[in-house]
């Protein structure tokens, strides 16, 4: 099987063509990088930006005296641009953090309400708990499911707190990042289309059957597409994550992923990094699912280039009903992990909120193997492998 | 050696009508080659399908004769038609592939690579990509990938198909040799490689077994059916569409036929010794 496997590595994904296709979407990637980067932010994190410095002092654990000497600072800075003196200045001046009063305004603000977020963000969670319980009273005896669903809200947003002011930026940005999940899926497309079609095309898929390796070389393919998925998901994650750290800093990676303000109702507990984790796997994931279908597709197929149009237009169909279907619903909805973490959704499954998070992935797992059981049935037709086991016998 | 096919049937549904492709085959092959000879739909292709197991069958057996061997299948070494190859590949590579397909793992791997490749003459281009192959040398490359693990059992599916002269020639050269202890079939369109290579021939027609014999023997028994005539030019089509014609060559203003039928076409016809391919004209008629 290894051996198999090697092979088919080779065959479908060491190929002049694909590698340069990957090196070409990993450029446009890079340019996308810089693209959202100066979509969402300002770069103002880097060594030369206006956050540096006053980040520089302020990062970390908050504490009471950071609180006070960042206000002292900005009610300082504050006056200066208030007063009736002020002029704008045209050089920037050495005192301030950014070279202006002004600018160093801004960021003040800017740390203290990022503090204050830290410092205020129980307040939020026991106000939804408040409501969590005022549910539980309200549906008590008239709706199980509500009672069950608030529940399990209380239960999710106990004992959570933000100790550490940090910036965050490169976590958001990757977390909610779409594009490089497109690459992943381009790329799963063009290695797999082929994959069966094209050994049909050249009759290695009847050398395969004489040999009764029909059922082993099903199995070293799809451990070929999985093994593609998974590299191609962890250089497409490095690189989003490096290049996002790159502007914004990898510090605090182990903080709740509550402290980004995108995520301040994350139903679940986990660290920056393992939120990380989970996202990255929900993709690697979505892109197995595209796989699995696109093996289908082609072990129906004996021309590639009907493979390869079949695949792109199955594709383009499951991202067009995305919008339509329920996104707890649509494996698509993995390629985000604002679908899941935002808020708590759950999905009603047999009168038992099961959290949207645990629920597609499981979906889209057991879609993965029901079409791999339609696949395998296409090309591991029961009779051929029938006579390879029967052949032990002598006679065929 | 003896590879028996006992009683092997295979019958599609058409519509709603039933029809045999293979009814109740039998026949026994030893050390030599095989050439299966038939017009299109005679069943040569759902036979070499049942052999080497991609389709199965309705009843019938496929065994060694001794019944030593355990896995008739893990004997078999098959060149489908029409077979090309991955591009990015080299011939070692491929060969290494087909090893690994077939479970072979000799001590060397590299080396019998190697040592299969120079059986059919690629030593020298083991190492070149199959891209860059002239469609001879996949040919080859497709004869050495069925001899991997030294199989007892070869099969080659229209092997010659679009290769020149040259090719074809080496091509038998290189099936000669390895028939030597090996059962080999062939089954091809084109008579003259079955007529250069093959011990014995089995013509098949409607999922059975027409005639099988040396080419001698088939050859000796339409001995006296093969007619040579000489024609005008302007009744050489006459003669085609009512007598089966095997040859027409030309010298200037008249024709010289070949007429293959169990009566003289001309009282002046003259006997000539039959070919293979009058043989397959005589039961066949056009293939």
């Amino acid at each position: 099987m290894a051996r198999l496997f090697f092979y088919e590595i080779k065959k479908n994904v060491l190929r002049l063509p694909v590698l340069l296709l990957f090196a070409a979407l990993m450029l446009v990637n890079l340019y996308k990088h810089s693209e959202t980067v100066q979509y969402y932010g300002d770069g103002s994190y880097l060594p030369d930006g206006l956050m540096y410095n006053i980040y520089g002092d302020y990062k970390g654990e908050i504490t009471d005296e950071k609180i006070r000497q960042i206000s002292a600072y900005k009610s300082e800075m504050e006056a200066i641009i208030n007063s009736p003196d002020f002029v704008i200045p045209d050089n920037p001046d050495d005192r301030y953090y950014t070279g202006f009063a002004y600018g160093d305004n801004n960021m003040a603000e800017n740390v203290i309400n990022e503090m204050k977020y830290a410092r205020e963000y129980i307040n939020n969670i026991i106000l939804l708990r408040e409501k969590a319980q005022t549910a539980i009273a309200f549906y008590e005896g008239k709706n199980d499911y509500k009672v069950r669903e608030a529940q399990q809200i209380e239960l999710l947003y106990g004992n959570r707190h933000i100790d550490v002011y940090g910036s965050y930026g490169a976590y958001s940005l990757y977390l909610d990042y779409e594009f490089s999940t497109f690459i992943s899926m381009i790329m799963v497309l063009f290695v797999f289309a082929p994959a069966f079609s094209k050994q049909k095309a050249i009759g290695d898929d009847k050398i395969i059957r004489s040999c009764g390796k029909a059922k082993s070389v099903f199995i070293a393919k799809h451990l070929c597409m999985y093994t593609f998925c998974a590299v191609v998901t962890l250089i497409m994650t490095l690189a989003d994550i490096l290049s996002f750290g790159s502007r914004y800093g990898l510090e605090f990676i182990g903080q709740p992923i509550y402290a980004l303000h995108s995520f301040t109702f994350a139903p679940l507990d986990i660290s920056v990094f393992t939120a990380v984790l989970i996202a990255a796997l929900m993709r690697f994931l979505l892109t197995v699912f595209i796989g699995e279908i696109v093996l289908l597709i082609s072990s129906t197929q004996k021309n590639v280039g009907i493979s390869y149009a079949i695949s792109f237009c199955t594709i383009g169909a499951i991202i067009f009903l995305h919008g339509s279907l329920p996104s707890d619903f649509s494996p698509f909805s993995m390629i985000c992990m604002s679908n899941f973490m935002t808020e708590a959704k759950f999905v009603n499954v047999l009168g038992f909120p099961v959290l949207n998070i645990v629920f597609l992935p499981i979906l889209t797992l057991l879609l993965c193997v029901a079409v791999n059981l339609v696949c395998r049935a296409v090309s591991c037709p029961r009779r051929t492998v029938r006579i390879a086991k029967k052949s032990k016998g002598g006679a065929v | 050696m003896e590879l028996v096919l006992k009683g092997i049937t295979k019958s599609y549904t058409k519509g709603k009508k039933r029809k045999n492709a293979l009814e109740d085959f039998t026949l026994t092959l030893t050390e030599g080659v095989y050439g299966l000879l038939g017009p299109n739909g005679a069943g040569k292709s759902t036979l070499i399908n049942i052999i080497t197991g991609i389709i199965g069958k309705d009843s019938g057996s496929i065994a060694f004769s001794d019944g030593k061997d355990n896995s008739f299948l893990s004997h078999l070494g098959f060149m489908p038609q029409g077979m090309d190859f991955y591009r990015n590949f080299t011939a070692k590579d491929y060969i290494k592939y087909i090893m690994a397909l077939k479970k072979y793992s000799p001590d060397n791997a590299d080396e019998y690579a190697l040592s299969v490749l120079d059986r059919v003459n690629l030593r020298a281009d083991a190492d070149k990509k199959i891209g860059a192959f002239s469609g001879g040398m996949k040919q080859r490359l497709g004869i050495a990938q069925a001899i991997v693990g030294e199989p007892k059992v070869l099969i080659f599916d229209e092997p010659t198909a679009g290769l020149d002269a040259k090719e074809r020639i080496r091509f038998r050269n290189v099936i000669s040799s390895l028939a030597a202890d090996k059962i080999v079939i062939l089954a091809t369109h084109i008579v003259t490689d079955i007529a250069y290579v093959a011990k014995t021939v089995v013509l098949m027609n409607g999922g059975k077994i027409i005639k099988t014999g040396t080419q001698e023997e088939l050859c000796s028994d339409i001995s006296g059916k093969v007619w040579e005539i000489t024609s005008e030019s302007d009744k050489v089509m006459d003669y085609m569409s009512r007598m089966r014609v095997s040859n027409a060559v030309s010298d200037g203003s008249k024709y010289t036929l070949r007429i293959v039928g169990d009566n003289p076409p001309e009282q002046d016809a003259k006997a000539v010794q039959p070919t293979l391919e009058d043989v397959c004209i005589y039961y066949f008629g056009d293939m």
